[in-house]
């Protein structure tokens, strides 16, 4: 018998447990314990690759309600008297900036996975069709311009994928890492308005905003795949609501 | 799936919990009959390690005591599913056990008995969604310090102390600073103290993700150190207090050992201490001595088989694979900790399941016992021809009459389930097989009708082995001899032989000196650690005049290389586990059951139930009484248990590996994320073989192997 012939097993994306960052909080509680009816599609339709990057964008927003969440916790407990009262400001600014360090540090990190994760979408061994693109990523340059307004000091920084060159961006609101601070919405402004075709993120920020780092996702609008990220920060004194 | 519209025909060799579940997976209705699978069985019944036989009065006669854990979370779900299929109600064929005992010599050299309940948890095991989370280190050291305070409160309320604990006072910045000025002006010197300082530990442990490491250690020092001074005095003399300080000291260990080895953050999880013994490992973190020589630490040994060759001096586990067990199992169960069959596990789960894959199609080829695997091609990325089964060589132990399908099942008291020998009249030839003796389980007897070999292309194109790890050596000859790492595999995953013994009791045993509620208890004195009251199987058997009581017990049972002669071999050691029992009972049963001793000191043995079978000759008397119990010797080298050694998880294969092109593997002896030998183990690779094949299900739907 030939080779050619015979059945071999399927590729898969991976083949060890993860038990690394992306464990680190819970993953996502999957209603959807049927199997697969094809090879690498789910029972929705979607690729599997698509899913999981999904799923990591999720995990993404996790790690930052999770901090929420523990900065809460921590702001309740010393509420109920463990700390002097003097002590629970310096405790809680502490504990903001380190969030804000998270938060840095996912995007990092979460950058990092779809990057990889994107490269694998479009090897050898994916069958399903690749996303719709207007450009080939390779053969241009990815570049955004930034209008900001405010009227205090602001600093935005940008990352990008290559995946995002010549994809219609969509930024989701910008949310810092204390939950009671409103968000801070991004429009995406149209291509044409822009020097060379790029986006234009327009970004402006009320006088009344609380200052702090906010973060939000920029995704490719026609796959809704994360492709990049914007971080806003904001001086000013830290106030807290009473 | 490539290449092919027709049925892809999958060959499943085994038929324990990983090769049932592989063929349950790939013959979902979902997949629309993609799939064609076959599982050759050797003898006459599914189960591997999980068989189970009725025998004379529908006796339940099992391999060992199977009891399923509250955190076994596929295995419930894989059968859960079956039971829906069959319209049966799961819930009917589980008892919830909540109570747990371990053993302790007294200073006399008695052994006392000390239970535990668990409280029961939310939902049920093998829940889909909701609640189903994945716990992280982070969440467990949580779970752990707040167990700690829990029992702290009990000691502190022991030792007579008052609870309300002082204000910390300094000027702390932080909670890690309010932790360290505890220390340093000496503020642990009292128990209140220290209850204080834990409840510090849990806001610092919650609130920070990269927490203070030097500061949590020189806290819990002190801690230990102090409360181990403060009681010192009290735990000679209170035997309760003793028992809860030994496992705050050992939880304080986990602790202090997770934030030293940095798990929280490292990328391989409990797998990063995988070299270490968990004995070592606590000791290295400074649990004391008699913590790890504990009722409690010994009990957890003893549940899971882990004694090096069987070896009661040689305890040996890995202190990752221990320390993720453990935490599951205390911090992640659902409804209760354990969950009893009611039944016997092939009654309870092999039974449905066997039937459930009958009615979807599968075809079973009993009596087929795997000689070889033979293997072609070369691995490596690029070769030509890939590394790949080419043929599946079997031995046929027994014809079936006119060709027709073996029908495995027997039923007893209205439930399907499996006998403890084969049915004759079905084969050819059955009359002499029976006469002659044939164990068609037995490594060592060989005896076979016929051969056969499947060949790829032609009788199957993927293969699942799914055998035990011990018999890989016997059957996987080519790839154990080509391929490094299947040698080390087998030279790494090591396994131990297994005995038990089953007796029936014409007493209850509350009338006997043990407690009323049934429990299950380990870390008893060897060759026999572990026992359970099995009571609530007795309505299931058809005894004639049901006995009154049911108690199983089982261990390692220790190698001494007596494998020679291999013929006799199932029979020496059976007759060895026999002798063993005969002594343990006459021995120990006395500090189980007080009222079980005649005046004279020698068990009496009138006690134990005997079937109207074995009274032809009439009613056996005094030690002969126990030939009529049950009795298992598991030596095949399928039914060795797996055992997972420091060191040894580096070794093991996964299901996903694909040294050959259209093979996979399953059973608890391969990398499966939980990586010691049990149910939930077996049932992961079977859901990961399948997922090799078909790409589902998802990895990220199996619970717990995606987990530190």
């Amino acid at each position: 018998m030939s080779t050619n012939e015979r059945i071999k097993r399927p590729s898969l994306d991976r083949t060890a447990p993860v038990r690394n960052w992306s464990t680190l909080l819970n993953a996502v509680p999957s209603g959807d314990a049927a199997p697969a009816g094809e090879a690498g599609t789910n029972s929705r339709g979607t690729s599997g690759l698509g899913d999981a990057i999904a799923r990591s964008v999720a995990l993404g927003y996790q790690v930052v309600e999770e901090y929420v969440r523990q900065g809460e916790h921590a702001a309740r407990r010393m509420s109920e008297g463990a700390y002097r009262t003097e002590s629970v400001t310096a405790d809680t600014q502490d504990l903001a900036q380190r969030m804000g360090r998270y938060a840095s540090e996912l995007v990092g990190t979460w950058l990092e996975l779809v990057q990889r994760t994107g490269a694998a979408a479009t090897g050898p061994r994916h069958a399903e069709p690749a996303a719709p693109r207007t450009a080939p990523t390779s053969a241009r340059a990815i570049g955004v311009a930034v209008a900001l307004r405010s009227s205090r000091p602001a600093e935005v920084a940008v990352e990008l994928t290559p995946e995002a060159a010549g994809a219609r961006l969509v930024v989701h609101a910008l949310r810092a890492c204390e939950a009671w601070k409103p968000r801070l919405d991004v429009e995406v402004e149209a291509r044409a308005a822009a020097p060379d075709g790029a986006a234009v993120l327009s970004v402006r920020i009320p006088d009344d905003h609380p200052p702090g780092t906010y973060e939000g996702l920029i995704v490719d609008e026609a796959t809704n795949r994360p492709v990049g990220a914007v971080r806003v920060t904001l001086a000013g004194a830290e106030t807290r609501p009473t | 799936m490539e290449q092919s519209e027709r049925p892809i025909r999958v060959a499943i060799v085994g038929g324990g919990c990983a090769g049932v579940t592989a063929a349950f997976e790939l013959t979902r209705p979902e997949h629309r009959g993609r799939y064609e699978v076959t599982v050759y069985q050797l003898g006459w019944r599914l189960g591997g390690k999980g068989a189970s036989g009725r025998g004379v009065h529908g006796r339940i006669e099992e391999h060992g005591l199977h009891v399923w854990m509250g955190w076994y979370e596929n295995a419930f779900q894989i059968l859960r599913e079956c039971y829906r299929e069959l319209d049966r109600d799961f819930l009917q064929a589980f008892i919830p056990a909540t109570t747990i005992a371990v053993t302790e010599r007294d200073t006399r050299g008695q052994w006392e008995l000390w239970m535990r309940s668990f409280p029961p948890m939310e939902g049920l095991p093998g829940d889909i969604g909701g609640a189903a989370r994945h716990p992280t280190v982070r969440d467990y050291i949580v779970h752990v310090v707040a167990l700690v305070r829990t029992l702290f409160a009990d000691v502190v309320s022991r030792a007579g102390e008052a609870l309300s604990a002082p204000r910390v006072t300094g000027v702390p910045e932080s909670a890690a600073e309010a932790l360290a000025a505890l220390v340093h002006y000496g503020e642990l010197a009292t128990l209140a103290g220290i209850t204080q300082g834990l409840a510090l530990l849990e806001v610092v442990i919650t609130s920070f993700t990269d927490y203070p490491g030097t500061i949590l250690v020189r806290f819990l020092d002190a801690a230990v150190a102090n409360a181990r001074r403060l009681l010192e005095s009290r735990l000679e003399n209170d035997p309760e207090l003793r028992r809860i300080w030994q496992v705050i000291d050992l939880a304080l260990a986990t602790v202090r050992g997770q934030i030293r080895f940095g798990l929280v953050n490292d990328p391989r999880g409990f797998d990063a201490i995988d070299d270490y013994d968990c004995r070592e490992w606590l000791l290295l973190n400074g649990a004391a001595a008699s913590s790890v020589d504990s009722g409690y630490l010994r009990g957890l040994y003893g549940l899971g088989f882990a004694y090096e060759d069987g070896d009661f001096q040689r305890p040996r586990v890995s202190a990752g694979v221990a320390l993720r067990g453990f935490l599951r199992a205390f911090f992640t169960y659902r409804g209760a900790i354990f969950w009893k069959m009611r039944g016997g596990m092939g009654d309870v789960v092999f039974a449905p399941l066997y039937e459930v894959l009958r009615r979807r199609g599968v075809r079973f080829a009993f009596f087929h016992r795997l000689r070889n695997v033979r293997v072609a091609g070369v691995s490596g990325p690029g070769a030509p021809d890939a590394a790949h089964v080419e043929a599946l060589d079997f031995d046929v132990q027994a014809e079936i009459r006119d060709g027709q399908p073996y029908e495995p099942l027997v039923t007893v008291q209205g439930m399907p389930a499996w006998p403890s020998c084969p049915d004759y009249h079905q084969l050819v030839d059955g009359d002499r097989f029976r006469h002659e003796s044939w164990d068609f389980e037995s490594h060592w007897d060989e005896r076979c009708v016929a051969t056969r070999s499947l060949r790829v292309g032609d009788d199957f194109d993927l293969a699942v082995l799914a055998v035990g790890i011990g018999a890989i050596p016997y059957v996987c000859r080519d790839l154990v001899g080509r391929d490094p790492r299947w040698r080390e595999m087998v030279d790494h995953v090591r396994t131990v032989a297994t005995h038990a013994f089953q007796l029936w009791l014409r007493t209850a045993t509350s009338d006997l000196g043990w407690p009323e509620s049934p429990i299950t208890l380990s870390g008893f004195a060897p060759p026999f650690d572990t026992c359970a009251d099995m009571r609530h199987l007795l309505p299931l058997e058809s005894w004639p005049s049901p006995p009154i009581g049911l108690v199983y017990f089982c261990s390692v049972l220790p190698d001494d290389g007596d494998y020679a002669e291999g013929g006799s071999v199932p029979a020496r050691k059976r007759e060895l586990v026999r002798a063993l029992a005969v002594d343990f009972l006459r021995r120990q049963a006395k500090h189980l059951w007080p009222r079980a001793i005649d005046e004279s000191g020698e068990f009496r043995w009138d006690l134990l139930a005997t079937p109207v079978a074995a009274m032809g000759a009439g009613d056996p008397a005094g030690e002969g009484r126990f030939a009529t119990q049950f009795w298992t010797a598991n030596v095949n080298p399928s039914d060795r248990y797996t055992l997972a050694l420091p060191g040894s998880s580096k070794y093991r294969i996964s299901p996903l590996d694909a040294t050959c092109d259209n093979l996979t593997i399953a059973g608890d002896w391969t990398e499966c994320g939980v990586n010691t030998g049990c149910v939930e183990a077996a049932v992961i690779s079977g859901r990961l073989a399948a997922h090799a094949i078909a790409r589902a299900p998802r990895l990220e739907d199996i619970m717990g192997y995606d987990h530190p």
